[in-house]
């Protein structure tokens, strides 16, 4: 799936932007030789209370010829919350601890943040993947980790 | 959106979202799709993206 925006008429080019937030390929339209590509990974789910294991690692984010976005570790400590992320690649997010639980932190990590320049081939088909977020660790009480948010690709390129 | 476990040698190697429905099917076994967590149970190591959850005493 993706979404374009942002044209902008510059020396005779204009400039396009695409999200991508799902789906496996990517058609390069007729003219475009480069592509920047920004590719976020999966964040990482949160641990939850009660458990000794970690949350889930988030997805790692690909596009062919560009470096590939790791996601970002799951939390780690024996706490979690019940919120999930919603900004693209963000980690399970920490929220109320109750007292005399005993448990640390466990949230989970942001998903890397990368952008490569791409050389790219007019209609040719470019593979790509995104990351899913790290699924959070259920809980025996107080609320289970937060699932990390997914990742996205943008691609900025100019005809 | 719909997540699925991309799976190789018999272990989730990578969690991703979207994939479409035609390339699912031409890829049998490669892609499982999963809602709720990770059914530890079937035969496939869930790796670093479903930890096997350990209950703890505090």
């Amino acid at each position: 799936m993706g979404v374009t925006s942002t044209a902008v008429v510059s020396g005779g080019k204009t400039r396009y932007v695409v999200t991508l937030t799902s789906g496996t390929s990517w058609t390069v339209p007729a003219g475009c030789l480069y592509v920047n590509a920004r590719l976020i990974g999966g964040g990482g789910g949160s641990g939850a209370t009660g458990k000794a294991a970690q949350g889930g690692s988030g997805g790692n984010t690909t596009f062919t010829g560009a470096t590939t976005a790791t996601g970002g570790t799951g939390g780690s400590g024996t706490s979690g919350q019940t919120t999930t992320a919603t900004r693209k690649g963000e980690a399970g997010i920490m929220p109320y601890i109750p007292a005399g639980s005993g448990a640390p932190a466990a949230l989970g990590y942001s998903g890397d943040d990368i952008e490569t320049y791409v050389t790219t081939t007019p209609a040719a088909s470019i593979s790509y993947a995104i990351g899913a977020g790290g699924a959070g660790q259920a809980s025996i009480g107080y609320g289970d980790g937060g699932s990390g948010a997914g990742g996205k690709i943008v691609l900025e390129y100019w005809v | 959106m719909r997540t699925f476990a991309v799976i190789e040698n018999n272990k989730v190697v990578n969690i991703i979202v979207g994939v479409e429905d035609e390339v699912v099917a031409a890829n049998p076994g490669k892609y499982i799709e999963y809602t709720n967590g990770w059914d530890y149970n079937n035969g496939i190591d869930g790796g670093i993206f479903f930890p096997i959850p350990v209950e703890v005493t505090e």
